[in-house]
């Protein structure tokens, strides 16, 4: 489903990787496996790497060392033609929610169907069903600047969960929520880890993991340094966090 | 209100600009700058076809004619009862490879001098000798025996081959043809340049857009797609423009030209007649232009597109 092994990645300056580059390594030696259907919160300071293995797990860079296998497809080896079928597996919630700002609530949240060339019919009834789940069926003609940053967050979640992908990430995806829509949020993203998504969640809402127990992924200073969980130790989620755990001070 | 009806299939709305090219892709700018390149080039095929039927004409002409002066026509032959007259156009129409000698009429010739000495050339006292308009059906007959011959049947007559200078009109032609096929090419590169900037100013105006789009799973063929569709139509709207402004002018210089092409200039103001004087090659050149300018727009922007793709994972 997902898997790092010794993982590095090191960026270019405009934000693209080149293997000459020089630049210092964000990540170093990730390794970790997830099976499917796993829940992970993914948890450490600011700037600890947290979004760059986000934007990993969601193709928008590869690594630029180690071994990295989604959904069944090693992406460190893949053409760069059988990626874009893996994107559309996967779906983000970004933390400044990157909605398109010319489009309405409606055309935004489509935007994923309409790109996997799904039939108009099925998309207006999806979407408009999505729309209504999360509050927003009476702002479907409104743009994204007209929309306060909650309900934008809510366009930007109703986008990543549309083609109910296999694997979810999302970064940060309460901050502009209050405690009931983030509640609310948490109960959509448990439905879809029930259903059998990958969940991987980024947050540093202490009072959101604590009311909701589960694995984590703990990243500081670009190195995995602990996985913790209530529900599931690594012991039965084989793989899980094993190589931080036997390297000397990490 | 949003229709449930989930048994509708319907193709993706027209007017969905996921990537905002209708801002980035201006509908001014690209369209003017192409119609502008397309009226350079159809001035350009207009003087292709145009120059093409000058040498084709021009060459018929030097292929197929020599002209023969009998001074003194009318004056015995040294050889034979006849006129000098007759007996060069007996000579003549007995020589293999001459489809036809015509002896000009006095009008005819006095139409032919008009232009030089006006019309009373025929009270003039000069002698004026007789002309005799031959068409061959040889085109590279050697004149020098007939001429050897005629001298021989009338001394002082002269033939004059006219292959020479129409041939040197013909290679003048030709040379001209080509430097407008060249225009005809660079103004294609040029709005392939054009194109092409347009494309890549849209790009990175539009980047952000695309990379949204391109982390929602979109191919490169996808992204590539909508731009090349929006210079498609850009593209065909200003060559369409552009080749509609050059028309009354192509008209205008193809009545101009009609006389040198050994065509009667078209007299009548009426727009039938007017549009008539265009060669027919060119009324199927000018709907080529859109046709060309699409093509170019299409292939020009996808390229662009999926060469500055790569640079994404």
């Amino acid at each position: 489903m997902l898997r790092f092994e010794a993982v590095g990645l090191r960026y270019e300056r405009s934000g693209v990787r080149t293997g000459a580059s020089t630049s210092p390594e964000i990540l170093h030696d990730i390794s970790f496996r997830l099976e499917p259907g796993a829940f992970r919160w993914l948890l450490g300071p600011s700037g600890a790497g947290k979004t760059s293995l986000l934007r990993l797990m969601y193709l928008a860079v590869r690594p630029t060392r180690g071994r990295l296998s989604l959904l069944g497809t090693d992406v460190t080896t893949a053409p760069r033609r059988a990626l874009p079928p893996l994107r559309r597996r996967i779906g983000v919630v970004f933390q400044d929610f990157r909605l398109l700002p010319h489009l309405s609530t409606f055309d935004n949240v489509a935007l994923p169907l309409r790109i996997a060339g799904r039939p108009e019919g099925q998309i207006r009834a999806d979407v408009g069903e999505l729309l209504r789940w999360v509050g927003l069926s009476r702002h479907l003609a409104a743009r994204p600047a007209e929309l306060s940053g909650g309900e934008q967050q809510r366009v930007a979640i109703a986008r990543a969960v549309i083609t109910r992908p296999a694997l979810l990430l999302a970064d940060e995806p309460t901050g502009n929520l209050d405690d009931g829509q983030a509640e609310r949020l948490m109960q959509l993203f448990k439905e879809m880890n029930r259903i059998g998504t990958t969940v991987i969640v980024a947050t540093h809402n202490e009072r959101l993991v604590s009311r909701h127990p589960a694995p984590a992924l703990h990243i500081a200073g670009g190195r995995l340094v602990a996985s913790t969980g209530p529900s599931r130790s690594p012991v039965a989620d084989p793989g899980y966090a094993a190589e931080p755990a036997q390297e000397p001070g990490a | 209100m949003i229709s449930r009806s989930r048994g509708i299939i319907s193709l993706r709305p027209s007017r969905f600009d996921e990537l905002g090219l209708r801002r980035a892709l201006s509908d001014r700018m690209l369209p003017l700058l192409v119609a502008a390149m397309a009226f350079l080039a159809a001035l350009a095929m207009a003087g292709w076809f145009g120059a093409a039927g000058l040498a084709q004409h021009w060459q018929q002409g030097a292929g197929a004619s020599l002209t023969v002066q009998v001074p003194r026509a009318s004056e015995p032959s040294e050889h034979s009862g006849q006129t000098r007259l007759e007996a060069v156009l007996a000579l003549l129409t007995g020589t293999p490879g001459v489809a036809s000698a015509h002896a000009l009429s006095d009008q005819e010739l006095s139409d032919l001098l008009k232009p030089w000495l006006g019309a009373g050339s025929d009270r003039l006292a000069i002698p004026i000798p007789a002309v005799v308009a031959v068409r061959l059906t040889d085109t590279t007959a050697d004149l020098g025996p007939i001429a050897r011959r005629l001298t021989d049947a009338a001394p002082g007559t002269l033939v004059e081959d006219h292959g020479l200078w129409l041939g040197r009109l013909a290679v003048l032609a030709r040379s001209l043809q080509a430097c407008a096929g060249l225009a005809v090419l660079l103004v294609a590169a040029v709005a392939a340049a054009v194109i092409a900037v347009a494309t890549r100013a849209g790009l990175s105006t539009r980047r952000e857009a695309i990379e949204i789009v391109h982390g929602l799973g979109a191919t490169d063929a996808y992204i590539a797609g909508r731009f090349a569709a929006r210079a498609t139509m850009l593209a065909a709207i200003g060559a369409a423009l552009g080749a509609l402004v050059a028309l009354p002018i192509l008209v205008t210089l193809a009545r101009i030209a009609a006389p040198f092409a050994g065509e009667p200039s078209a007299a009548g103001d009426a727009l039938p007649d007017a549009l008539a004087a265009l060669p027919a090659p060119l009324w199927l050149a000018l709907p080529c232009l859109p046709v060309s300018a699409a093509a170019i727009g299409f292939l020009t922007a996808h390229e662009a597109v999926r060469r500055w793709l790569r640079r994404l994972p």
